[in-house]
């Protein structure tokens, strides 16, 4: 008589404890319904607005299409090229390799997503390539190093320096000298490592278009 | 990752990147149990356990579960209850195998559930994109770290006792700005240079 | 029990919002949730906005155990109350991170973090488990709002002394450089430290002024 009254004590409280857990779970899979598209969004549209930055001078606004990827138009809203997901395997930082083309097709330039890991978590950035495979100019998309030494690779004394360099410079350590900055080493030097990365990897994707 | 990756990730985790004084996670017992040395390294080993355990099976959960079935968003969720479970698994374990740990410990190990350092290291690894090994490597060393963290305050604080302190930062003040002064000395560490 | 529980629902609200804004302050007197306090301080903006996140998971899952209170079992109660919270927590962080983008860069890994708050499992246990809904929810809103305040304090006092700015706005027309060490983690704990102890300054200071009755 007990067993069978404790057996059912056990049931019930299991049921209670699961109906909970169904409650929980569908209102969080609702409001994931609700939201999911919006945060991808969210993402992409940084990475649009820091394109824009960097193509401003060219006339060109990028803006998230609705499938997804980018539009680029001029300022008065035509369209004005395309921007292809080069959708290939790429090595763990690279995210993504965008290749920009204008409105006849021709190669206006490259965007790399790379994600080093800083000095504590990771770091977003965007590395806009020129067709003749410099650097055309870096951004850095989200950042949690520490305020006030690693926030100082925000700075565009930092990122102008990437501007015109060639894969392998970071080879060179008169120049790697030139790029950290000193007492933020610890955030400047994988990002520059990771800059230089994203060229190599830009290097093998350009060379196998060549082919 | 080489060898000398993983040495060096190992001691990034223990020292510069302390979870008690960079990164602020898990100060709530930091600060509870830290009046005495003997529960701090109590404590300490309690916490290097349970994280490097509930990180590798997190890891587990949120690659092989949680990924397939496109469920990433649910991880908060799925982690805290791995590691009540696990929790609850280690008080049994104690109250039968260590008595006398498990008193010294008392109230202060279901409250292992709510230190944010073991959630935080579950999310920190996906977050950071760690592989299996990797995350172990770096939950231990951090666990290392805190239990390091704790055992060094518990020293302080017992000396700070016996002095005298102004009745107005009698207690947690002091402790909290003795624990800053700790967290200076860290941040020295930062300027180590590791071979990646 | 019984007798203080009556007593707490006849008191007015605006003494039961002084009490989590300074009798019972979860931060500086109750000393619960120091880490979301010491990490997420830099300043006033980032202090502010954890505060809320906080306090709307507070206030919603304070409602939610308060309406359920009946029907938890006691031997699963905490377990119940870890998934509710982290249900709660979990929508707010697709929220913010969905309307409010900014807000979950700067604030990162601690919204998830919020789960393990002890400040809401500690109101969960200690008022929502034995209260009707509406008092919880109250209760959770006050000490939300404390729970703000202190962070909103913290975060203004390091985000001055560091950066020489109140809400991201230079006040100091670029005169002052700025103490990093402030907007460090150890500046954090000594700040807060030290604002603890003020607060214990003026309270034994009010109680001596009473006549010592506390």
């Amino acid at each position: 008589m007990e067993k069978k009254s404790n057996f059912a004590y056990i049931a019930v409280t299991a049921l209670k404890l699961l109906i909970i857990c169904a409650f929980i779970a569908t209102l969080v899979a609702a409001v994931n319904f609700i939201t999911k598209d919006r945060i991808v969004y969210n993402q992409k549209l940084n990475t649009a607005l820091a394109l824009s930055d960097i193509y401003e001078d060219d006339g060109k606004v990028f803006s998230v299409s609705e499938d997804g990827g980018y539009e680029i138009k001029d300022k008065d809203g035509n369209p004005v090229g395309s921007c292809e997901n080069a959708d290939e395997e790429f090595s763990d930082d690279i995210d993504a390799v965008y290749i920009i083309k204008d409105k006849n097709g021709e190669v206006f330039g490259y965007c790399i997503e790379t994600s080093p890991m800083g000095f504590k978590d990771e770091i977003d950035l965007l590395v806009a390539v020129n067709p003749d495979a410099t650097v055309k100019d870096v951004k850095v998309i989200s950042l949690s190093e520490t305020k006030g030494i690693g926030d100082k690779i925000k700075e565009r004394t930092f990122l102008d320096k990437f501007q015109g360099k060639k894969e392998g410079f970071s080879l060179s350590n008169a120049e790697m000298k030139n790029i950290i900055i000193s007492g933020a080493t610890r955030t400047s030097e994988p990002v520059t490592k990771a800059i230089d990365g994203a060229l190599k990897q830009l290097g093998v994707l350009i060379g196998e278009a060549a082919e | 990752m080489s060898l000398a990756a993983m040495f060096s990730l190992l001691i990034s985790s223990i020292l510069i990147n302390n979870y008690i004084f960079s990164r602020f996670l898990g100060i709530c017992p930091f600060l509870g149990l830290s009046e005495k040395t003997s529960t701090a390294v109590g404590m300490g080993c309690a916490v290097t356990f349970v994280m490097t355990v509930s990180t590798a099976v997190t890891w587990c959960v949120y690659h092989f579960v949680l990924v397939p079935f496109e469920l990433e968003y649910l991880k908060t969720i799925a982690f805290i209850l791995v590691i009540a479970s696990l929790v609850q698994l280690l008080e049994m374990f104690l109250r039968k195998s260590v008595p006398s740990l498990y008193s010294a410990l008392g109230i202060y190990l279901p409250l292992i559930t709510t230190n944010c350092a073991i959630l935080g290291s579950a999310l920190l690894c996906i977050q950071n994109g760690y592989n299996f090994v990797t995350s172990i490597v770096f939950s231990f060393g951090s666990a290392l770290g805190f239990t390091m963290a704790i055992v060094i305050f518990s020293f302080v604080r017992e000396k700070v006792a016996l002095s005298e302190t102004p009745k107005s930062f009698k207690g947690t003040p002091i402790a909290l700005v003795t624990a800053g002064l700790i967290a200076l000395s860290f941040a020295g560490f930062s300027g180590i240079k590791l071979p990646f | 029990m019984d007798k203080e529980n009556k007593k707490t629902n006849k008191r007015s609200l605006f003494s039961r919002l002084m009490e989590g804004l300074f009798d019972q302050n979860p931060i500086l007197v109750q000393l619960l949730g120091t880490c979301p306090t010491l990490a997420t301080s830099t300043s006033a903006k980032n202090g502010i906005g954890m505060g809320l996140s906080a306090t709307a998971v507070l206030i919603l899952s304070n409602l939610l155990i308060s309406l359920l209170r009946k029907f938890i079992p006691k031997q699963i109660r905490i377990a119940a109350y870890i998934v509710i919270v982290s249900g709660f927590v979990t929508a707010i962080e697709l929220l913010i991170k969905a309307f409010l983008p900014s807000l979950d860069a700067s604030l990162g890994l601690f919204i998830p973090l919020i789960v393990v708050n002890c400040i809401i499992l500690a109101r969960a246990e200690a008022y929502a488990s034995k209260n009707p809904p509406l008092d919880s929810m109250l209760d959770g809103l006050f000490m939300g709002l404390g729970f703000t305040f202190a962070l909103g304090v913290l975060g203004i006092l390091r985000e001055l002394i560091g950066n020489g700015t109140i809400w991201d706005i230079d006040i100091s027309m670029g005169v002052y450089p700025g103490i990093s060490f402030f907007t460090q983690p150890a500046g954090a704990f000594v700040t807060l430290g030290v604002i603890i102890a003020v607060v214990n300054a003026v309270k034994a200071a009010l109680s001596k002024r009473k006549g010592g009755n506390k």
